[in-house]
């Protein structure tokens, strides 16, 4: 049924390309021709300025167009692509469809494309099908893709798919985990966070102790520390020491003094610095 | 790079740069991402430095300032920067990877004007980006940044560009001291600090169909925003920005298309005021500008071979000298479209370089250029003057928490006549985006997010005023007796906590000056009334009831008096209560017919292959498609639908005037309407009438804007 939905909705895209290729000038500027000329190039920023022009343009045969790019390689333009679609509420509610048809699926590039889609879209009834997909053991970029979509949804029952992708096997999962449970709106008290700051991963490290500057956990004092004080990467060692400044212990004055004074990258002294004056 | 051989040499005793013993550039990856719209701040490409050339000519001799030699700056792009008054130092906004935010780093210079060792950092949240740094009076940077100023709130965002919004920030050198600015809806960029201790700004006019960028000044404390350019008939782009002061009163800036010219355009000269009846006046009224650049277009149309486009301009001259009506600029300058989407289909990108533009013959002496890099943001290496430290405004004497609103005569206005007596209140609407939970529209208008933060009675001076939420974005509208708008403000306001935003009248002469004297107006005689309550609390269920409407969600208050009162007759069946109309879409024939019905159902219309709306067939029916401006599209319409609704107009909105509600002030009365003599609907083909509450819901809808979604029945509204 699903893949009935699927072929259906490409296939009237398709038709109506056919019926329809020539120009329908939009109030914008934007048009099929533009559209088509932009995709021709592929070149993400020009795709962008074509369907933010089109926002409004009535054109069956764009649709046709627009749709594969969902499924185009780079992030930007399948983001573009899905804003553009949100502007058509029925061709939206189809590719929902097929997104969550994809989710239940095998194929990771097509369930990150899908998660990539019900993102943008922004709706929380995508949820409860983006946190089935988590546990569906598909590839890191998609599961990341899983979790960064329901971070941009931003709706606070998230939170739990949010927590599940801390603790996920992919480096790429954990991390976008971690800005997630950022952008999740609501209050929380930030404790996830600190699972992942003895994380293998730098990239991970770096957005655990990015985010956790927001929600002063003095239980992550003591792993912060040691992150100031040894971690090889510069911009985890600042992030760290902006954390410790949030939470505000004076237990942490002779690491970050130390910091302040020795460390090799400038950048990290000066937020060492800084966190020293927020010390109590 | 470049070489231009003896062009440039300062030898000349008219030279403007001959006093410049050095100038600063910023030289960046090229780069076709990022940059389409001149509100996008975000973009980045490893590889930028910052540069001294001295002297100032295309055989000057480089100097790398920052940051390549440094441990630690290997990946760094450099967004804009600034240098110090005394031109000991330099602020910049670095990115350290791709996926950090940008942040503010402090570079010293020794006397020889070279790197006195690794830029600091200026401690800022590591989450949020933060660019465009100046420097500010007393040791402080401004800067533009998307952390929130609002505890536990998420930035706007943008529904077009869909990036999250700039907004001011201010910290000193050493990190400290950071304060956040109130909130435009959408974005502040390109902040630079006039000689009267005011900053001036380009912000992002994004209300409904206002899709512009316009210049604004503010207090370096963030109160006391005012327009400075580009609103009411005077401007000659869609946008401006990079605007740099000339001397008092004098500005160049960049003015170009909001989108898809590398952020670069015209340069044009502004005045800012111009003397009417012997007296200077200010305000944008009286401003006026002259284009130094007419062969570069104002759209976005790719630009000729040679004529090209210009990213920014600094105006130069010889020490002692004054300013004349023809001005030298430091310019980047880039040839051939530098339009995006002709260079993106190409592959190429604009290049930028750096070249002393004489406005008198409008001819460019090249300076820098290397082909691989933007050479951008030239500026003296050189002393300035430092601006006045404007005093903190002072407290409103009401709260520490709210801002005052207030005008002193709603009367008085340079937009509007309004009769006297028919303002009998000040409506005050908050504005929020998608970010609350809302998928990508509000509806079918473009209006976006509104409540109701509160209505506040015109006194018997005129006066009015009002403590409301600091630091969120806020317009108004004064309202008659039949609780219409009579005028809607078309940009968002905000203001400080404990700052007084009291206006001389509803956007009163700018060129007066509003002073309030205690005592002076009734509004202010005492406490004013508050409508100051945190966000989780502006909303309600109770749209049933006259005075506890906030926001007005289609579906839940509009749709059940729809159903209880209207569907009778308005149910889509082709007749006198319905009118019909045929949509043909010029390029196939195909056509499909839509009949007015006030239904709840979700319907479209199918035009071209393309379905529009799958809101409820009474937003449709009131709403679109005729307000859709379908015949722009290719498509025909034959039959007769008039628009019912015009967003934020409920008084010339045939729906409201069909209803013809009763006067609401001084007192409910129904043998007073806003229709004299017409008998209100559907009272008139033996309907029931409508009550209070149910006027009061559909003006409100018609003057926010005509929205589907409120915080009241937002998808995503479970929680903020």
């Amino acid at each position: 049924m699903t893949m009935l939905r699927t072929k259906t909705l490409f296939f009237v895209a398709a038709f109506a390309a056919l019926l329809v290729a020539q120009d329908a000038r939009g109030g914008r500027g934007g048009s099929y021709a533009t559209i088509v000329a932009a995709i021709r190039s592929n070149n993400a920023d020009v795709i962008a300025t074509a369907l933010e022009q089109a926002e409004k343009l009535v054109c069956g045969s764009c649709v046709g167009a627009v749709l594969p790019l969902l499924d185009h390689d780079d992030y930007r333009v399948r983001e573009v692509a899905a804003w553009w679609i949100a502007r058509r509420p029925f061709v939206m509610a189809a590719v929902v469809a097929q997104s969550i048809a994809r989710l239940n699926g095998s194929d990771s590039i097509q369930a990150r494309n899908a998660a990539d889609a019900l993102g943008t879209f922004r709706h929380p009834n995508a949820l409860p099908a983006l946190g089935a997909a988590l546990d569906r053991g598909f590839n890191d970029e998609a599961n990341a893709a899983i979790v960064r979509a329901v971070g941009t949804i931003g709706d606070p029952s998230g939170e739990a798919i949010v927590v599940r992708g801390i603790g996920a096997a992919g480096a790429q999962t954990r991390a976008a985990a971690a800005e997630a449970y950022w952008s999740l709106r609501g209050t929380r008290d930030g404790a996830p966070l600190a699972a992942l700051l003895g994380d293998g991963d730098a990239g991970v490290r770096r957005s655990a102790t990015a985010a956790l500057g927001s929600y002063a956990v003095a239980s992550a004092r003591p792993a912060l520390e040691r992150l100031v004080s040894s971690d090889p990467d510069p911009l985890v060692r600042r992030n760290a020491a902006y954390a410790l400044g949030r939470i505000g212990d004076g237990a942490s004055y002779a690491t970050l003094k130390a910091c302040a004074e020795g460390d090799a990258i400038s950048y990290v002294r000066s937020y060492a610095a800084a966190a020293l004056r927020n010390l109590h | 790079m470049l070489t231009v051989g003896g062009c440039g040499k300062s030898d000349s005793t008219d030279n403007p740069l001959k006093d410049v013993s050095a100038i600063v550039i910023l030289q960046r990856a090229p780069r076709m991402g990022g940059v389409g719209d001149v509100f996008q701040y975000t973009s980045y490409v490893a590889g930028a430095q910052l540069t001294k050339l001295s002297p100032p000519t295309a055989d000057g001799v480089r100097t790398t300032l920052c940051c390549k030699q440094f441990q630690g700056f290997e990946q760094l792009d450099i967004q804009s920067y600034d240098i110090s008054f005394d031109a000991k130092s330099i602020v910049f906004s670095g990115k350290l990877a791709r996926d950090v935010p940008y942040g503010l780093f402090l570079l010293a210079l020794n006397d020889k004007g070279q790197a006195a060792g690794p830029p600091s950092a200026i401690p800022t949240d590591p989450m949020h980006d933060a660019v465009y740094p100046i420097f500010a009076a007393a040791d402080r940077v401004i800067f533009m940044t998307n952390e929130v100023v609002e505890p536990g709130a998420k930035q706007f965002r943008d529904e077009y560009e869909r990036g999250t919004s700039s907004q001011f920030g201010a910290v000193s050198l050493d990190g400290t001291n950071l304060v956040l600015g109130p909130r435009n809806l959408s974005h502040r960029v390109s902040p630079t600090m006039t000689r009267d201790g005011r900053v001036m700004f380009s912000q992002w006019d994004h209300e409904g169909e206002m899709n512009a960028g316009h210049l604004m000044f503010v207090n370096s404390d963030f109160t006391n925003l005012r327009e400075c350019f580009g609103k009411e008939g005077t401007g000659v782009t869609n946008s401006y920005l990079k605007a740099v002061e000339v001397e008092p009163g004098r500005i160049v800036t960049i003015a170009t298309s909001r989108d898809r010219t590398f952020q670069s355009g015209k340069i044009i000269d502004v005045q800012l005021g111009s003397l009417v009846d012997g007296v200077m006046r200010y305000g944008e009224k009286y401003a006026s500008a002259k284009d130094l650049t007419p062969l570069v277009p104002g759209d976005n149309d790719p630009s000729q071979s040679t004529v090209g486009r210009y990213y920014d301009a600094y105006p130069v001259k010889p020490a002692g000298a004054t300013f004349g009506d023809d001005l030298s600029l430091l310019v980047s300058w880039a040839d051939g479209p530098v339009e995006e989407e002709t260079l993106g289909n190409a592959g190429i990108a604009p290049d930028f370089g750096v070249y002393l533009y004489d406005s008198s013959r409008g001819a460019r002496l090249p300076i820098l250029n290397d082909p691989g890099t933007w050479d951008v943001l030239p500026r003296p290496l050189m002393p300035r003057q430092a601006p006045a430290q404007i005093e903190p405004s002072p407290p409103n004497g009401f709260s520490g928490e709210s801002l005052l609103m207030g005008s002193l005569d709603v009367y008085d206005s340079s937009l509007n006549h309004f009769d006297p007596g028919s303002i009998v209140k000040v409506r005050i609407i908050e504005g929020f985006s998608v970010e609350e939970g809302f998928p990508e529209m509000f509806g079918l208008t473009e209006d976006e997010g509104a409540a109701l933060i509160g209505e506040v009675p015109v006194l018997s001076d005129n006066s009015w005023a009002a403590l409301v939420p600091a630091n969120i974005p806020i317009r108004l509208q004064v309202v008659d007796k039949y609780d219409l708008s009579l005028r809607n403000e078309p940009v968002w306001i905000s203001g400080r906590k404990a700052e007084a935003r009291m206006c001389g009248g509803c956007h009163e002469d700018r060129a007066k000056t509003t002073v309030i004297q205690p005592g002076q107006i009734l509004a202010l005689a005492s406490t004013p009334v508050s409508f100051d309550k945190p966000r989780a609390l502006r909303r309600s269920n109770l749209w049933t009831q006259y005075d506890k409407i906030v926001g007005v969600p289609w579906d839940k208050a509009l749709q059940p008096i729809f159903d209880a009162k209207c569907i009778g007759c308005h149910n889509g069946m082709p007749g006198l209560a319905n009118k019909s109309v045929t949509f043909t879409y010029t390029a196939t024939g195909e056509s499909q017919m839509f009949t007015f019905n006030l239904r709840g159902d979700t319907v479209s219309i199918a035009i071209g292959g393309e379905m529009i709306s799958a809101y409820t067939a009474s937003h449709l029916s009131l709403l679109g498609p005729m307000a859709l401006d379908l015949d722009k599209k290719g498509i025909t319409v034959s039959g007769q639908m008039p628009i019912y609704v015009q967003p934020k107009d409920a008084r010339n909105s045939i729906l409201i005037q069909k209803i013809n509600p009763p006067a609401v002030f001084p007192t409910y009365n129904e043998s007073d309407r806003f229709m004299a003599g017409q008998t209100p609907h559907p009272v008139d083909v033996g309907g029931q009438a409508l009550t209070r509450d149910e006027y009061r819901l559909l003006v409100l809808m018609a003057d926010f804007g005509g929205q589907f979604y409120s915080r009241e029945n937002a998808p995503g509204g479970s929680g903020y």
